[in-house]
């Protein structure tokens, strides 16, 4: 009976390290992926700024177009301040959700110098871990007196 | 039972519980990863539809094939879903079959104009769908031209219909253009009975290339079933009606392009008004396409599900001529140098 009694305590034992050892290998690897899921949620948000540019830039109610002709990286002013206001922000605040998610965008007047932004789009993160901004150079074009001016797009994602 | 025998029953007794809960453990382990796998995998599938609805946003007049990991599809009024993934649209412009199987895809856009460009239009099918278009008139040319060449098609006159063959297609759509505005022949159906009723549908076309009525139909047995009617405004609605088979999904997606169209002739009206002020020289006269803006704003609060047919008819009209009538004030202003509307 002693004898036996040492064999099942012998394989308890082995049974106990062996279970305790694949449990280590779970939180090991658990710990990897969700390392590698942060890494590639940053990646993600990184791409979503870079995608919610080519979007504000390719929107009809921002382009520049002369009879439907389209200026490539260029903002018509006039069509920028509209839609900056506040009441029809507001308003397509929902519409626009569906493009950028969780960011804000804006563009200043770099050249020649303009205090203030033309806000497009505020739909900040509560609570984020983070956030990745990014700024890109265009024209901007005044219909009006027909000049041609120099604008920052800046947008801003958030990680959560 | 002596010491010896109740020894080795208990320790074959230990081996079998102690070799079940490993097996167990191993078991439940390997079921959760593979229904991680499959999550994942349709994520995947997700994420490539996502990138392409991204893509046409930047895109206009594109058509491009590609290859996704073997799925289904399903496309639902502002939803797409692989399996039980899904994502949830606001407002979503995508003209597509309900189902879309196979590993690739065909996606096409198209600018919508009136006379502006307002939205860009998403087109989504796959090899695995045959488009048959019947038809003589400009429409239906117009329609085939439309067409990529890498979808599986066919174009034929309405008197060629007996060349029609079963290919053995998962899906047949029938686009017909007739002015007589008369459900399909059930003559067509003949050689695509064994079909299920849902994988066969068409469309009667009753119009030219500016506007038109649609009218939607499902295969029942050896007949053809109406599921309802519609309208359309220029080329990127028709050619949305001839990807959409249901008549749900066409309506979605038009009164989405509808609220669209109203964001950017907000901005139009402000920009003219801004315009109109500020330009002293007489030639230019902004006064008339601020109306036609209006009258297009006005024309463009459509609801095709809820509206009557009547309505629907007044005010797509609304919306053409008011739409030419922009186009040509905005060709005025470009004659006296003036900066133009659009």
């Amino acid at each position: 009976m002693k004898n036996a009694q040492i064999q099942i305590g012998e394989t308890i034992a082995v049974l106990f390290v062996f279970f305790i050892l694949i449990t280590i290998g779970f939180i090991f690897y658990s710990k990897v992926i969700r390392s590698n899921i942060e890494i590639e949620k940053d990646e993600l948000s990184q791409l979503q700024s870079i995608a919610a540019a080519q979007k504000v830039l390719f929107m009809p109610e921002l382009q520049c177009s002369e009879e439907n002709i389209i200026v490539d990286s260029c903002i018509d002013l006039m069509k920028l301040r509209a839609l900056s206001r506040d009441t029809i922000r507001k308003e397509n605040e929902l519409h626009y959700y569906d493009l950028f998610g969780f960011s804000s965008i804006e563009i200043t007047q770099a050249y020649p110098s303009q205090p203030g932004a033309y806000i497009l789009y505020s739909k900040p993160l509560a609570g984020a871990r983070s956030k990745f901004v990014t700024n890109i150079p265009m024209g901007l074009y005044d219909a009006a007196d027909r000049t041609r001016k120099f604008g920052i797009l800046k947008i801003e994602t958030f990680i959560s | 039972m002596n010491k010896r025998a109740f020894e080795i029953q208990f320790n074959w007794l230990f081996v079998l519980i102690a070799g079940a809960a490993i097996l167990m453990f191993f078991t439940v382990i390997i079921v959760k990863q593979k229904g991680v796998s499959e999550t994942y995998a349709k994520s995947t599938v997700l994420k490539s539809v996502e990138s392409i609805i991204n893509s046409a946003s930047v895109t206009t007049d594109t058509v491009k094939k590609e290859e996704i990991p073997a799925s289904s599809i399903e496309i639902g009024c502002n939803r797409i879903s692989v399996g039980r993934v899904s994502r949830q649209y606001q407002n979503l412009v995508l003209f597509a079959p309900q189902a879309t199987n196979g590993e690739d895809i065909i996606w096409q856009t198209m600018g919508f104009n009136v006379p502006y460009r307002a939205a860009n239009f998403l087109y989504i099918t796959s090899q695995q769908v045959r488009y048959i278009i019947i038809g003589d008139s400009d429409l239906s040319k117009e329609i085939n031209r439309s067409l990529p060449s890498e979808l599986n098609k066919g174009f034929y006159s309405a008197s060629g219909t007996s060349q029609i063959k079963n290919n053995n297609d998962q899906k047949i759509r029938f686009v017909i253009v007739s002015n007589a505005r008369n459900a399909p022949d059930a003559s067509y159906l003949q050689k695509f009975q064994k079909m299920k009723d849902s994988d066969v549908t068409a469309i009667v076309f009753s119009g030219n290339s500016e506007k038109g009525t649609i009218d939607f139909y499902r295969k029942k047995e050896n007949i053809w079933e109406k599921e309802g009617h519609s309208m359309y405004i220029g080329k990127a609605a028709f050619i949305g009606a001839v990807y959409s088979d249901s008549k749900e999904l066409y309506e979605c997606s038009m009164k989405n392009a509808f609220s669209r169209l109203r964001i950017v002739n907000k901005v139009y009206i402000e920009k003219t008004t801004k315009l109109k002020n500020d330009i002293s020289n007489p030639s230019c006269n902004y006064q008339a396409a601020l109306e036609e803006l209006e009258l297009i704003g006005d024309s463009s609060i459509l609801d095709p599900a809820t509206l009557d047919i009547g309505q629907f008819q007044s005010k797509i009209n609304n919306l053409v001529s008011a739409s030419k009538s922009l186009s040509d004030e905005n060709k005025e202003l470009q004659r006296y140098s003036c900066p133009l509307v659009y």
